[in-house]
């Protein structure tokens, strides 16, 4: 259990949620693909700020700030996925009430 | 080597550790692969679940308990509002054109990461080990013999008949005490990063107010304005 452990997990996570993202055509996949994603990189941030060596990056600065810079990373990444994901189910909701569609195939007026 | 480099370099950590990530890579394969989309956001909370696993086993007990609160308690929930809201639920999952691009791709993505973060050469931070190798055998050794006799005294005799003991146990006792007092010191004068990561919430706190403020309170006006978006979004006209 090393840095390249979890850094191989974060990689493998972002890259199901990236096929996913890309690959599928219902846009509540999409949005459970993207936070994947999004924990994928929670998980790189924590791993490097556990496992790097922070008295390289604090010269004369606080060595607790740079030890845990990663969580508070984290921490605002976590927030914003939760605004996130309320923004894209009410924008959801609301094609699905106009179009009776959620798949993003269909909902393409933009391009015609 | 002070006592949480200990555990974290255990055969248990590692176990968990392999456990933990085979679940969350399998069942996150799960949620883009599943037809079935209110059993993909089941298999997405078993990834979120195991995501929080992960960052415990990395110090941050915080993170964890904030991964648990959030996503498995509010996103998914929003997530499983939104999927039952919408029909088709059971077969509502295909792919479209790009699938096999889309696979490739993300393959092409996870090869060419992983080939990077094996190849760099990180500066791994040193854990402390104050103490010479020969000295910690030694104590390695005298402290399982402490534990099997420690167990006999506590089971077979009586306190109250300590004086009876033999001369055998009542040296490895000596032995013992010297070495759980070399184990105190060596606890006591661990290095600050180990220090910083037995015990990161207050230092979270102090960050989150003191340096990254701004940040704090423009992510606070960010979940007003997506709380009044979303609401205004799904509002009855």
């Amino acid at each position: 259990m090393n840095l390249e452990n979890f850094l191989i997990v974060s990689a493998a996570i972002f890259a199901i949620g990236l096929y996913g993202t890309i690959s599928k055509r219902n846009v509540i996949t999409v949005l459970m693909s993207i936070e994947l994603m999004l924990n994928a990189v929670n998980i790189a941030a924590v791993a490097f700020s556990r496992y790097l060596d922070p008295s390289l990056i604090s010269q004369g600065t606080d060595v607790t700030r740079s030890a845990l810079t990663g969580q508070i990373f984290s921490l605002f990444i976590v927030t914003v996925a939760a605004a996130e994901i309320a923004l894209g189910v009410a924008i959801i909701i609301t094609v699905y009430r106009s179009r009776e569609t959620v798949f993003i195939t269909d909902v393409n007026q933009m391009r015609h | 080597m002070s006592l949480s480099s200990t555990i974290e370099s255990s055969v248990i950590t590692n176990i968990a550790f392999w456990v933990v990530s085979i679940s969350v890579i399998v069942s996150s394969f799960a949620v883009v692969q599943i037809r079935d989309l209110f059993r993909a956001a089941l298999f997405l909370v078993l990834a979120f679940i195991g995501i929080a696993g992960m960052f415990i086993l990395l110090r941050a007990e915080f993170l964890a308990v904030v991964q648990i609160l959030i996503y498995v308690g509010a996103i998914s929930v929003l997530i499983i509002f939104a999927i039952l809201m919408t029909r088709d639920v059971s077969d509502g999952n295909p792919p479209n054109r790009l699938k096999i691009p889309a696979s490739i791709v993300g393959l092409i993505f996870f090869l060419v990461f992983t080939f990077v973060m094996v190849q760099v050469d990180w500066n791994i931070q040193p854990h402390p080990d104050p103490l010479p190798d020969t000295y910690q055998e030694d104590s390695v050794e005298v402290y399982t013999k402490f534990s099997y006799f420690h167990v006999c005294f506590w089971f077979f005799c009586d306190p109250k008949h300590s004086d009876s003991e033999s001369p055998a146990d009542r040296e490895v006792q000596d032995d013992t005490s010297y070495v759980l007092d070399e184990k105190l010191d060596s606890d006591r004068d661990q290095s600050g990063l180990d220090k910083i990561f037995t015990d990161t919430i207050p230092s979270i706190a102090e960050l989150l107010l003191r340096d990254f403020v701004l940040a704090f309170e423009l992510v606070s006006i960010l979940l007003l304005a997506a709380m009044i978006g979303a609401l205004t979004l799904i509002r009855e006209k």
